[in-house]
C-alpha cells in the first residue's frame, strides 16, 4: 500500500530486512576476525563438543560475548537516539543530551572506586542504570513536569556537567596510579576483554527497556504536531514522557556500565536512516536500532583491523568520526535558520 | 441539540483573572466566532474547551459526559483541535501528516487499513490538497499549509473542531477558502468554535458570536446584535458604524481608533 512506501521505495520490511542481513554478515565477520582469524565451523563444533579446544575457547569466551555486546549496546544507542529525538523533537538529542549517558558514567565509576565490582559483579550494571536514573531524575525534577524542551535540554546540560565534574572528582581522589588508569580506560568505551557474564548482565536491563519504549512510535509521530496538538490526538504525554524516561535509563544505564561512554552512535545512527525512511519518528525505532547496532558492530570490527600494538578504543572511533558530523549538523541548522 | 456545554469557566494564575465565569454552549450545525482584544481569553476557553491540561475550574460537558473524565482517545475521535501556531517538527510529506488525523481511530500497533485510507483521501479532496500529497509540509504556502492542518484535524472525524485564529496569516483569498471549509464541515453536520481577530469574517461566516473582554463574556448572539458601535467603543476602543447589508451578515471597514 502507499503509506508503507518510503522515500526510496523502499518498503519499510525491505529496509529491516536488509539491515538485518547486513547485521547477520557482520556478526560473523566479527567472530572470524581478531589477532587472530577464527575457523568458525571448527571452533563451533568444538564449542559443543565435549572437550573444549582453545578455538572454541576464543570463540565462546572472547568473540561471541564481545560481537553479542556490540550488537545490544549499539542497537540501545540507535534506539535511544530515535526515541530521544522523536520526544524532544530536535534533530540534536541524544542519549547524552538529557543526563542518562553521563549519569550512567558517574554510577558506575563509583561503583569501579569503591572497589565493589571485586565482591559482587552486578554492581558495575546496576551503579549505570541507578546513575542513569538518578541524572534523568534530577533534570526532570529540575525541568519540571510540564517542561517545554528548551528547560529540559538547559537542565539536561547542567546536570551533565555536574555529573561529569563529580567523575573527575573521584579520578582527583583515586587512591592509585592504577584505578586513575581503570578508570579512564574504561571511560573511553570497548567492548573488548568482555565475557558471557557481562552479556547475561546487559541483556534484561536492556530487554525491559526496549519493551518499554515499544509501541511508543505512534506517540511520537503524534508529538510532531507539537504536544498540544499531541494531547488532543489523545496522548497522555506526562505517562508516556515517565515510561520513556524510565526506559532510556535502564537501557543506556545498561550498556554504559557495561562497555563505558561510546558517544555519538545514538546521535548519528537516526541521521544516516532518515534518508532511507523519512523523517517519520514510527519509522525511525526499529531501522535506527538495528543501524546502531550495524554502525557499532562495524567500528569495533575496524578496530580489530589497525595494525596490532596500542589498542585503540572503539569509542574513540566512534568520537572521532562523531564529533565532526556533530558539527556538520549544527552547521547545516544554522543554515535552515538563516 | 448542544453538542458542548461550557459552564462557569474560571482561570485565575497568582492575581491575575484569565478567565471569570465563562458560559459557552455550541449548538449542532453551529459554526461559533469567539471574539475579543488581545489578551481577551479566547485562546485559554479554547484550550479548556478541547480538555488540555491546565488549571481552569467549571465544567465541560460533551454530550452529556464530563470532557475531563473522558477517555482520551475518545475525546480526540469527537473535538479536533488547530493550535493557533501549529508547527510541524519534522519535514513530513503531506499524506503522512494527514494520516496522523487517524491516531485516535487506531489502538496499540494497527496500522490505517482501507477504512482509514478512504477517510483521508475523502477529507484532502475536501480540502483541495490532493495534488500537495507528496509534497514535504515546510515548502507549502501558507494557504496550502492550513487546508493540510485542517485535512489533518478533519481526518479524525470528528464532531466539533476548535480553530485557533486559523485565517490569522492568509491573504483575503486563502481567508475566504478557509472559513468555507469549517462553514461547511457545520453544515454536514458537525460545528466549530473559531477564534477569530477579524470581525467582518466573523460576521460573514459565523452563526452566533461571542465577545469575550477581560476573561468575560461582554456580548454574546448574532453578530448584528453583539457588533454594535457601542461594543466596539467599550471592547475594542474603536469608532465606526458598523454597516451590515440586507441579510445582516457582512460588515463594512474601515474603523478609526476612539478618542481624540
Amino acid at each position: 500500500m502507499n503509506s508503507s512506501r518510503t522515500n526510496t521505495g523502499l518498503s519499510q520490511g525491505g529496509i529491516i530486512t536488509m539491515f538485518t542481513l547486513l547485521l547477520l554478515l557482520l556478526f560473523f565477520v566479527s567472530l572470524t576476525l581478531g589477532s587472530n582469524p577464527l575457523p568458525l565451523l571448527k571452533a563451533a563444533a568444538d564449542a559443543v563438543s565435549e572437550s573444549p579446544t582453545i578455538i572454541s575457547l576464543i570463540l565462546t569466551e572472547i568473540r561471541l560475548p564481545r560481537t553479542l555486546i556490540a550488537l545490544l549496546a549499539g542497537a540501545t544507542l540507535g534506539l535511544c537516539g530515535a526515541v530521544m529525538q522523536g520526544l524532544l523533537r530536535n534533530p540534536l538529542a541524544s542519549p547524552g543530551l538529557i543526563g542518562s549517558s553521563s549519569g550512567a558514567a558517574f554510577g558506575a565509576v563509583l561503583v569501579l572506586y569503591l572497589g565493589i565490582t571485586d565482591v559482587v559483579q552486578l554492581a558495575l550494571p546496576v551503579g549505570g542504570m541507578l546513575g542513569s536514573l538518578a541524572a534523568m531524575l534530577l533534570v526532570y525534577m529540575l525541568a519540571g513536569r510540564d517542561a517545554s524542551i528548551i528547560t529540559l535540554i538547559l537542565a539536561g546540560v547542567a546536570i551533565n556537567t555536574l555529573a561529569l565534574a563529580l567523575v573527575s572528582l573521584i579520578l582527583n581522589l583515586a587512591p592509585s596510579p592504577y584505578a586513575v588508569q581503570e578508570i579512564a580506560l574504561w571511560m573511553l568505551g570497548s567492548v573488548a576483554d568482555k565475557g558471557m557474564h557481562d552479556f547475561w548482565l546487559l541483556l534484561f536491563p536492556t530487554l525491559i527497556g526496549w519493551g518499554l519504549l515499544a509501541g511508543s512510535g505512534k506517540a511520537l509521530d503524534a508529538l510532531t504536531l507539537g504536544e498540544d496538538t499531541a494531547h488532543t490526538l489523545g496522548f497522555n504525554l506526562p505517562a508516556i514522557r515517565w515510561r520513556l524516561f524510565l526506559a532510556l535509563a535502564l537501557a543506556v544505564g545498561a550498556a554504559v556500565s557495561i562497555t563505558g561512554a561510546i558517544g555519538f552512535v545514538g546521535l548519528v545512527t537516526p541521521h544516516l536512516i532518515r534518508p532511507l525512511v523519512g523523517h517519520q519518528p514510527s519509522r525511525l525505532l526499529t531501522t535506527s536500532a538495528l543501524g546502531g547496532a550495524a554502525i557499532l558492530l562495524l567500528a569495533d570490527i575496524l578496530v580489530r583491523l589497525l595494525p596490532p600494538g596500542q589498542e585503540i578504543k572503539v569509542g574513540v572511533i566512534t568520537s572521532l568520526v562523531g564529533a565532526p558530523f556533530f558539527l556538520y549538523l549544527i552547521l547545516k541548522t544554522r543554515r535552515v535558520q538563516l | 441539540m448542544t453538542l458542548l456545554q461550557a459552564s462557569n469557566i474560571t482561570l485565575s494564575i497568582d492575581d491575575t483573572t484569565i478567565l471569570d465565569g465563562i458560559d459557552l454552549d455550541l449548538q449542532a450545525g453551529e459554526l461559533l466566532g469567539l471574539i475579543g482584544p488581545n489578551g481577551a481569553g479566547k485562546s485559554t476557553l479554547l484550550r479548556t474547551l478541547a480538555g488540555l491540561p491546565g488549571r481552569s475550574t467549571g465544567s465541560v460537558m460533551l454530550g452529556g459526559e464530563d470532557l475531563r473524565q473522558m477517555e482520551a482517545r475518545q475525546r480526540a475521535r469527537t473535538i479536533a483541535y488547530l493550535a493557533q501556531e501549529s508547527s510541524v517538527h519534522w519535514p513530513l510529506m503531506v499524506e503522512r501528516l494527514v494520516e496522523l488525523g487517524r491516531l485516535p481511530h487506531l489502538t496499540g500497533w494497527q496500522q490505517p487499513a482501507s477504512e482509514d485510507m478512504r477517510v483521508i483521501e475523502q477529507v484532502m479532496k475536501q480540502t483541495d490538497v490532493e495534488h500537495l500529497r507528496q509534497r514535504v509540509f515546510d515548502t507549502l504556502s501558507g494557504g496550502e499549509a492550513m487546508r493540510v492542518l485542517l485535512a489533518r484535524a478533519l481526518a479524525a472525524e470528528p464532531t466539533i473542531l476548535l480553530a485557533d485564529e486559523p485565517v490569522a496569516a492568509l491573504d483575503p483569498a486563502h481567508q475566504l477558502e478557509v472559513m468555507g471549509l469549517l462553514q461547511q464541515h457545520c453544515n454536514a453536520g458537525g460545528a466549530a468554535v473559531v477564534v477569530l481577530h477579524d470581525l467582518a469574517l466573523a460576521s460573514h461566516f459565523c452563526h452566533r458570536l461571542q465577545l469575550l473582554d477581560s476573561g468575560r463574556t461582554v456580548a454574546a448572539g448574532t453578530p448584528a446584535n453583539v457588533l454594535t458601535t457601542d461594543t466596539l467603543d467599550t471592547v475594542y476602543g474603536i469608532r465606526g458604524r458598523p454597516g451590515f447589508n440586507s441579510t445582516e451578515s457582512a460588515i463594512t471597514l474601515p474603523w478609526e481608533l476612539s478618542g481624540g
